[in-house]
């Protein structure tokens, strides 16, 4: 299926309040490689199951989540490919900076549990109702999320020096 | 009776230092332990081509009760510093260690960046040879063993005079 008829699918079954918007390079003054679908970010957990399980989507695979700092918003982008339908989709969800949360997916497909942990470690993204909500690659006790555009590097950490006392502030 | 009648053939007069840092420096085992990319350079030192074996450190131990040296050979991330940390206080003594490459001597390309690497693991434990490069050759690591050794063989077990 092209990205229109899954954005048209997608919006006869959960409404335009929730299925904002398609882009591709038609439609686009910059090139756009992966044609994406911007959706209400609290809706991504029954957009995901839907995308999944209907038998023309049927999209088995969640190849990428990533993580994006859009200054005032933050962002997570989806990935996702159909070995059956062979075809693919990118999926956005923005949401805001200073209570950012959207649903999560894990529970459709099982690679998600880790790469939405991943987001969350970085980023800071809250996934509501993550059956294990912790981080993935740092420390339980860290703080801040490293790849936010204003994470300012710890000067120590358990009492190493995690920034040299020259360069603590610069940058 | 004189030493004459003792000292036949086969027989040899050393120092207890002598025979003591011989054992040791000539069967070091190391850990077998890696944290990057640097410890596949470690591999190739301990496979055929380079072969470890020929100056007696091929025995590579998978625990630390069982180890003399120690090999870091890789990037210490901050949440692995207190397990390299903790995996040296379980080595028995006497025990050495290595850091193998510019990641675990001061952090490498990590140093500005890398607000997840440690600058350098002799701020955690104590390090008795460095090893530079992005990753050294294994003739580089062969080199450091070396060094260690011929600091094993500068040791005594004679107590030092303190001064006071
Ligand atoms: S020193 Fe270079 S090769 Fe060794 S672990 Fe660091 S980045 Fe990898």
């Amino acid at each position: 299926m092209t990205p229109e008829e899954i954005f048209n699918k997608l919006k006869d079954k959960f409404g335009e309040s929730k299925i904002l918007s398609v882009h591709n390079n038609e439609s686009a003054e910059v090139d756009i490689c992966d044609p994406f679908i911007n959706i209400e970010p609290l809706a991504m957990t029954e957009v995901a199951k839907f995308l999944k399980n209907d038998s023309e989507l049927a999209f088995d695979q969640c190849c990428c989540i990533s993580g994006v700092d859009l200054g005032d918003d933050l962002q997570a982008v989806y990935h996702l490919y159909s070995f059956n339908q062979k075809h693919k989709i990118c999926l956005k969800a923005t949401t805001n900076r200073e209570n950012p949360a959207i649903g999560t997916t894990a529970l459709t497909w099982g690679i998600s549990g880790w790469l939405e942990r991943e987001t969350y470690d970085m980023f800071g993204i809250i996934f509501k109702n993550h059956p294990d909500h912790r981080r993935i690659l740092l420390e339980e006790d860290w703080e801040g999320y490293p790849l936010r555009k204003d994470y300012e590097f710890p000067r120590y950490w358990r009492g190493m020096e995690v920034t040299p006392e020259e360069d603590y502030g610069t940058d | 009776m004189s030493l004459d009648g003792i000292l036949e053939e086969g027989v040899i007069t050393t120092t207890v230092d002598g025979v003591l840092n011989w054992a040791k420096k000539s069967s070091i085992w190391p850990m077998g332990f890696g944290l990057a990319c640097c410890a596949i350079e470690m591999m190739a030192t301990g496979a055929p081509r380079f072969d470890m074996a020929r100056f007696g450190c091929e025995v590579f131990r998978p625990s630390p009760r069982q180890c003399d040296l120690m090999i870091v050979a890789g990037t210490v991330t901050m949440k692995m510093a207190p397990r390299v940390k903790r995996l040296y206080e379980q080595m028995p003594e006497p025990k050495y260690v290595i850091s193998m490459g510019s990641c675990s001597n001061c952090g490498g390309p990590y140093w500005q960046q890398g607000y997840h690497v440690l600058k350098g693991v002799d701020r955690i434990i104590p390090v008795d040879v460095y090893v530079p490069g992005c990753p050294p050759r294994p003739e580089a690591l062969l080199e450091g063993i070396f060094k260690l050794q011929e600091k094993i063989k500068m040791t005594t077990i004679a107590k030092k005079k303190i001064a006071v």
